[in-house]
């Protein structure tokens, strides 16, 4: 197996930053190149047991949840459970969107990598993957820079060229096809009957049944790299098993801004972690649907929880913070 | 209208043809009789001023009348018709008859008893290579239009997911595919492949004339289409939602398949890529019941939104689509919906506070 955890140097996001995000290609082509380094993947009574793990949870809160009006959850909302019950109950409509800068960064260079993967025959560009955007019905992106104004507009692109350009200069040049290279892919894991759903989408999904060849899901990072995405990069690897029956043998997950990098195996307790987080994440919601309280759990996200004013440990854990 | 696994290979036995009541051409002349009769009666009250142009009866219709009658009639001809080629729409079209293509040249032709797996990527790039050459169907001229264009975006875009249709037909599949199966495509001349079956165009007697078709699409037909009924029709969906909308489209499709091909199919298959499944639905009376009530409530809501004079939204069904919908903020019930007190989003209680 080629490496556990690989952090490269922070510092690649400028143009003539580090090498990392150039690296991150020669990782993926090395694994491409030779299968056998991902290792073998997880399957049967592995997946069987994660699968009991969930459906115990599903089957013990699914009174409150049904096919029509069921419980859905997805990488975010298992996090928010986890992290803070009480936050996860936030009026979407009042979340603030974030640094949308950022938002903007990551998308062009998530569309810039899923191009490269796509084969075309020179690397793309930051205005291809911009292009590929409006092209998916996806108009944020296109909205945002006219938002901004031209001058801004141009800083963020030269950006994101920054971190795309080398990123897409390192990608294989091409992916051989036996690989079956695809990008968006969405999986959907159905529990208690329709009463719960879990779901995701893998940025790019190389390899797995039917090909004969061992699944690696490569989730990309437009931003700085922050451990949550290892946590999504477990979620994936267990929808796509119980899916499949076989999980993916390792996730590669890419952090664009820091070029930060890591190909992790995908072991028999990483599959039954990832379940036991989503029990917790159902059985934490069921209590929440019976009529408990969710419970507060401050941390760093209460800086811009839209409930901190109505919620007293999320004020004081930013009082103290301030 | 309980779901069973798909099972796939079944063995050959034989065409029966059957016209009798029981039988799956009786059943289906039983089943055309009764919508037509439905819509003539719709018909018949529709009144004199009203023009409700030509009615298509499709599963999307189907669902979208279902869920909310109300946004369905609103949503007028720019929702009813069809929206022209995007990526999205071409993926299923560009991914059937790229991989029917891959099917004559390394499994029809060398009757292969091990065929070589297909490579989806590359059998739609081939594809749409090809394609641009000697255009020969609807989705193969826009492709040729987006080269063109210059718009190397939505190729590759549309190239993205008809290759994500290739790879979850046959990862559900299975490879190789199930015996006796013949993907539905729009591109003639292909061994792997056929036609589709023409839409259902009801003679109605009314001295009203209002064009309506009914139509199902079917990615495939497992088994020889033939008087017997001993064929399954089967669709592929890239993303499920939830379960009663599986049994909905296995009802509509029932319906649909047999008003349009005249003979009533053994089961309708649904293979699902999210979530990996293979629903079988055998096509039993109660299905084509509910399928008859879904496409005939297409034509009902059609000759209703052209008979309103207002916007009405008494009937309205609303549900999370109304966050969406071009009419939540003058729907009312709709609007109560979205401000009402305990509201739920994905399940859970939302809190403002």
């Amino acid at each position: 197996m080629a490496g556990g955890r690989t952090q490269f140097a922070r510092g690649a996001g400028s143009a003539t930053g580090g090498t990392g995000v150039r690296t991150i290609g020669v990782v993926l082509a090395a694994l491409l190149g030779d299968p056998s380094r991902l290792g073998q993947p997880v399957g049967g009574e592995v997946l069987d047991e994660a699968r009991a793990i969930l459906d115990h949870a599903a089957g013990s809160g699914a009174g409150s949840w049904s096919a029509d009006e069921p419980l859905r959850l997805a990488k975010a909302s298992v996090r928010g459970l986890l992290e803070c019950p009480r936050r996860s109950l936030a009026d979407p409509d009042l979340l603030d969107s974030g640094d949308l800068t950022n938002i903007v960064l990551g998308q062009i260079v998530d569309a810039g990598a899923k191009l490269a993967t796509l084969g075309p025959a020179v690397p793309p560009t930051v205005a291809a993957a911009c292009e590929y955007l409006v092209a998916i019905g996806d108009e944020r992106v296109a909205d945002h820079l006219l938002d901004v104004g031209a001058e801004a507009a141009e800083a963020l692109l030269a950006d994101a060229a920054a971190r795309l350009d080398p990123l897409v200069a390192g990608w294989p040049a091409t992916i051989d096809g036996q690989w079956w290279p695809r990008v968006e892919e969405p999986v959907r894991l159905r529990l208690a009957g329709g009463a719960v759903v879990v779901s995701g989408k893998l940025d790019i999904l190389l390899g797995g049944p039917p090909t004969g060849l061992p699944g690696l899901v490569v989730e990309l990072k437009g931003g700085q790299w922050h451990d949550s995405v290892r946590q999504d990069g477990h979620l994936y690897a267990l929808l796509v098993g119980l899916r499949d029956g076989v999980a993916p043998a390792a996730v590669l997950s890419i952090a664009a801004a820091d070029g930060a990098t890591q190909l992790e195996p995908i072991r028999p307790e990483v599959v039954l972690h990832a379940a036991e987080r989503v029990a917790t994440a159902i059985e934490t919601a069921a209590a929440i649907a019976a009529g408990e309280p969710a419970r507060a759990c401050p941390g760093s996200y209460c800086a811009f929880c839209p409930l901190r004013p109505g919620c007293p440990e999320g004020t004081a854990a930013h009082e103290a913070a301030a | 209208m309980s779901p069973h696994v798909f099972e796939g290979k079944r063995p050959h036995t034989g065409d029966f043809p059957s016209k009798t009541a029981g039988g799956a051409v009786g059943r289906a002349d039983l089943l055309r009789r009764g919508v037509t009769e439905r819509l003539e009666e719709l018909v018949g009250g529709l009144a004199a001023d009203a023009d409700p142009g030509d009615v298509y009866v499709g599963w999307v219709a189907a669902a979208d009348a279902a869920g909310c009658p109300a946004r369905f009639r609103a949503s007028g001809v720019d929702g009813w018709g069809f929206p022209g080629w995007s990526p999205a729409l071409a993926a299923g079209a560009v991914g059937r008859v790229a991989l029917a293509r891959h099917l004559d040249r390394h499994v029809t032709a060398v009757a292969a008893s091990n065929p070589a797996l297909p490579h989806p990527l590359a059998a739609v790039k081939t594809w749409m290579k090809e394609a641009r050459e000697t255009p020969t169907s609807p989705v193969a001229e826009w492709v040729t239009q987006l080269t063109r264009q210059g718009d190397r975006a939505a190729l590759a875009v549309t190239a993205s997911l008809a290759t994500r249709w290739i790879a979850g037909f046959v990862r559900v599949l299975g490879w190789p595919l199930p015996e006796g199966l013949v993907l539905v495509v729009d591109d003639p001349g292909s061994p792997s492949a056929r036609r589709g079956t023409p839409a259902f165009r009801p003679r109605l007697s009314s001295t009203r004339r209002v064009a309506i078709a009914v139509a199902s699409k079917p990615d495939a037909m497992v088994g020889t289409v033939a008087p017997s009924g001993r064929f399954d029709v089967l669709f592929h969906r890239a993303n499920s939602s939830d379960d009663l909308t599986l049994a909905e489209r296995a009802a509509f499709e029932a319906t649909a398949a047999s008003l349009a091909i005249g003979i009533v199919p053994r089961a309708v298959v649904l293979t699902v890529a999210d979530t990996g499944e293979r629903l079988r639905f055998p096509v039993a009376d109660d299905l084509l019941e509910r399928g008859a009530d879904l496409a005939v409530d297409v034509v009902r809501q059609r000759l209703r939104a052209s008979e309103v004079a207002g916007d009405e939204y008494g009937d309205a069904v609303p549900s999370s689509a109304c966050r969406y919908c071009s009419e939540r903020e003058t729907c009312p019930p709709g609007v109560a919906w979205l401000i009402r007190p305990g509201r739920r989003h994905n399940g859970l209680p939302v809190l403002t506070s």
